[in-house]
C-alpha cells in the first residue's frame, strides 16, 4: 500500500489528498489574509460608495 | 465498661488516653489530618463522657448531707435545742448546696456544649476545606499530567504504576510512603510517624515527625523513589518530564548498542547545540551515565560492546527543551523537559513467545527503530560473498533472519498495543540500515547518492528525504520487498535511513576516534515524531526555505504556484528512482 508524505512535515497523509492543508494554510497565511483583507475593504469602499452615491 | 463515677484518677487517666488514641492503625505511616482523625475522637470524648463527668463533680453537693460533716453541722443545726435563727440558716446552707450542684450542672452542661459546638464547627470547617484542597490538588495535578502526557514507568521492569513508593527523607528512618499525594493524611504533606526509636520515660515510642510534600512542585520530587513492582531505585526526573518511548529492535548484531552509543554521544555532543539549537541533554541516573561512558571508553581503542543483556535494557536521558525568557515567565511549564526512554532490545529476545512476554513496554511505546544488518540481506549477501568473506569478523555481520526479526517486533506491538489485524498505526518507525561504511555502501544509500539523486530530480529537497528513497529501492532490489510491503502495510510513519554507528571497521579505530555517519538521524527523527525535540519545526522551515529558493529559480507567478502548491503535493514512496 503507498504511503504519501506531505514534503513540508513529513506527516502521512491519506491517499488522493491534494495537499496537506494544514501545511497550505500555514505557508500561504500571509496571502490569504492579504487577500481577505483587499476583498473586505474593495466591499466596504464600494458600500460606502453606493451609499453615499444614492 | 467501668463506671465512671466511681474511677479512680489513674483508671480515669486511662479511660482518657483509650478514649483519645487512634482507633486503628493507619494504612499509611502518617499521621492522619486532626480535622479528620484527632479533632472527632476529642469531640466524641467530650460528648461521651461530658454529662457523667458533670454528674461526678456535681454529685457531692446532692450527696453532701451524707457526708459526715455536714451530716453533723446540719444536726447541730437542726438540734430543738438550738436557736431557732440557727435553723433557718441550716435551711438556707441546704437551699445553697442544692442550687450549687444544679448551677454546676448548668454551668458545667452550658460551657461543654459551647465547646462541642465550636469544636464540631471548626472541624467541619477545616474537614471541608482539606477536601476542597484535596479534591483541586488531585483535579490540578490529574489535568496537568494529562495535558503534559506525564506517568510513572519503571525503566527495570517496565511496568507502569500510579505513584512510585516514596522514601522518608529522614536518614534514621528511611519508611515507605506508597501513597504520597494530598490526602487525608495531609493536604501539602505527610508527617511521618515510623518510630524511629525506643520507648521513652513517657510510655512513648520516639516518631520519626518528618514532613514529607505531597505534590512535586512543593519538593516531593526531590525525594528518593522506588518501584512498587520491582523496587528499584527510580532516577528523580521520571513523573516529572515527559516521558517519550522509544524502542529499538532489531537481529543479533545488527548494530543496535553501537548505534545506540554513537547516536546518544552525537545526540548530546553535536545535535543539542548544533544550527542554534540549545538543548541541554543529561543522563538523570548515575548508573545509565556511567555505563554510556564505560561503553564509550571501550569504543575508543576498538574493543567491542557488551550485547545487550538478556533483559531488554532500558536508559533515560533528560532533554531539556530551550524557551524564550517571556515563555517561561507567562507559561511556566512551557521549559517542561523530556524524558527520553531508549529501550535497546537484545536480538535474541525475539527467538521464543516467552521472552517476547517480557518486553511489556511495548504497550505503551511512541515509536520504533528497527535495524538491518546490509550484510544479514541474503541478496546482498551473495552478491559480496567474497568481500564479506575477506573482512571476516570485522564487519561482524548479523546471521539474524530480518523478516523473522520483524515479524515478532510486529507481532509483539500488536500484542501489547491491542491493534488489529491490518489496522495501521501512527507511531513512527525508522527502519535504520546499518554499517554504510563497509562495501561502498554509503555510495549506493549514503549522503553522495543522495546529492546525486537530488539533482536528478529536483522535487526532492531534502538529504534525509532522498537517502529514504534510496534504502527503500536497495532494500527492494535485495529481495525484500515483502519486508518493505509489510511495514509499509501497518505503519503510516516510516522513514528509511542509512548510518554507520562507527564509520569504519571494528578494530581499526583512527587515532581522532570513530566518527559515526548519520546515527543519531533515526533517534532524532523518532524524537521529533515524539515530540521529544522539535526536530518537525527544523524540517518545515528547512523545507519552506528549499522550496522558496526553487520556486524563485522558476520566476514569476510560476515561483508563487510552485512555493504554494506544486511544492506541497503529497509524495509517494513508491516513485521510481
Amino acid at each position: 500500500m503507498a504511503v504519501e508524505r506531505c514534503p513540508r512535515c513529513d506527516r502521512a497523509l491519506s491517499s488522493g489528498k491534494a495537499v496537506h492543508w494544514s501545511c497550505f494554510f500555514r505557508r500561504a497565511s500571509i496571502p490569504i489574509s492579504i487577500a481577505v483583507l483587499t476583498v473586505l475593504v474593495v466591499l466596504s469602499g464600494s458600500l460606502l460608495v453606493v451609499h453615499f452615491v444614492k | 465498661m467501668p463506671d465512671p463515677t466511681t474511677l479512680d484518677p489513674a483508671a480515669d487517666k486511662s479511660l482518657e488516653a483509650q478514649a483519645l488514641k487512634a482507633v486503628k492503625k493507619p494504612s499509611q505511616p502518617a499521621s492522619r489530618i486532626y480535622a479528620v482523625d484527632g479533632g472527632w475522637r476529642v469531640q466524641a470524648y467530650v460528648w461521651k463522657n461530658l454529662f457523667i463527668r458533670t454528674h461526678r463533680s456535681a454529685m457531692p453537693w446532692f450527696i453532701g448531707r451524707k457526708n459526715r460533716w455536714i451530716r453533723g453541722f446540719v444536726w447541730w443545726f437542726k438540734d430543738p435545742r438550738g436557736w431557732k435563727i440557727f435553723k433557718f440558716w441550716s435551711y438556707c446552707i441546704g437551699v445553697g448546696v442544692g442550687l450549687g450542684g444544679v448551677s454546676q450542672y448548668i454551668s458545667a452542661t452550658i460551657v461543654a456544649t459551647a465547646f462541642a459546638g465550636l469544636l464540631t464547627a471548626l472541624l467541619t470547617v477545616w474537614t471541608l476545606l482539606s477536601l476542597l484542597f484535596i479534591g483541586i490538588l488531585t483535579a490540578g495535578n490529574y489535568i496537568y499530567s494529562s495535558i503534559y502526557r506525564l506517568s510513572y514507568r519503571c525503566p527495570f521492569c517496565f511496568e507502569s504504576m500510579t505513584i512510585p513508593v516514596f522514601i522518608c527523607s529522614n536518614q534514621a528512618c528511611g519508611t515507605r510512603h506508597t501513597r504520597l499525594w494530598p490526602s487525608l493524611y495531609g493536604v501539602f504533606h505527610h508527617k511521618c510517624i515510623h518510630e524511629v526509636g525506643p520507648v521513652g520515660p513517657d510510655g512513648k515510642p520516639q516518631l520519626c515527625g518528618t514532613k514529607l510534600p505531597t505534590l512535586n512542585f512543593l519538593g516531593r520530587s526531590k525525594l528518593e523513589r522506588h518501584c512498587p513492582h520491582c523496587d528499584m531505585e527510580l532516577n528523580k526526573t521520571i513523573g516529572v518530564a515527559a516521558p517519550v518511548h522509544i524502542a529499538v529492535a532489531g537481529g543479533t548484531n545488527a548494530g543496535k548498542t553501537y548505534l545506540l552509543v554513537t547516536a546518544t554521544r552525537d545526540l548530546i555532543q553535536n545535535y543539542a547545540r548544533a544550527n542554534g539549537r540549545d538543548y541541554t541533554i543529561t543522563f538523570p541516573s548515575d548508573e545509565d551515565r556511567l555505563n554510556y561512558e564505560d561503553n564509550l571508553t571501550r569504543l575508543t581503542p576498538g574493543h567491542r560492546l557488551d550485547q545487550t543483556l538478556k533483559r531488554p535494557n532500558a536508559y533515560n536521558l533528560d532533554i531539556h527543551a530551550p524557551h524564550s525568557a517571556l515563555a517561561k515567565r507567562f507559561l511556566p511549564r512551557a521549559s517542561l523537559s523530556r524524558l527520553a526512554y531508549v529501550y535497546d532490545v537484545m536480538g535474541e529476545s525475539f527467538r521464543t513467545s516467552a521472552e517476547m512476554s517480557v518486553q511489556k513496554f511495548y504497550s505503551y511505546i511512541n515509536a520504533l527503530i528497527f535495524v538491518i544488518d546490509p550484510f544479514a540481506i541474503p541478496d546482498f549477501a551473495d552478491k559480496h560473498r567474497d568481500e564479506i568473506r575477506q573482512l571476516g569478523d570485522a564487519l561482524s555481520a548479523s546471521k539474524a533472519d530480518i523478516q523473522q526479526s520483524y515479524e515478532r517486533m510486529r507481532e509483539l506491538l500488536e500484542v501489547s498495543a491491542k491493534l488489529k489485524a491490518n489496522e495501521r498505526t501512527n507511531r513512527p518507525l525508522a527502519v535504520v540500515v546499518t554499517k554504510v561504511d563497509a562495501l561502498g555502501l554509503e555510495n549506493v544509500i549514503g549522503a553522495p547518492a543522495a546529492q546525486k539523486l537530488m539533482v536528478d530530480d529536483p522535487s526532492i529537497c531534502l538529504e534525509e528525504d532522498a537517502i529514504s528513497l534510496l534504502v527503500r529501492s536497495f532494500l527492494i532490489e535485495n529481495g525484500e520487498s515483502n519486508l518493505v510491503a509489510s511495514m509499509e502495510s501497518r505503519f503510516n510513519n516510516i522513514r528509511y535511513f542509512s548510518c554507520s554507528a562507527l564509520g569504519g571497521m571494528l578494530g581499526s579505530a583512527p587515532e581522532t576516534g570513530y566518527v559515526s555517519i548519520r546515527s543519531v538521524d533515526p533517534l532524532v527523527w523518532t524524537l521529533g515524531f515524539s515530540h521529544g525535540v522539535d526536530a518537525i519545526s527544523e524540517r518545515k522551515a528547512l523545507a519552506d526555505a528549499q522550496h522558496r529558493a526553487q520556486g524563485k529559480a522558476l520566476g514569476g507567478l510560476r515561483s508563487l504556484r510552485y512555493y504554494y502548491w506544486n511544492s506541497l503535493r503529497p509524495q509517494s514512496l513508491e516513485r521510481g528512482i
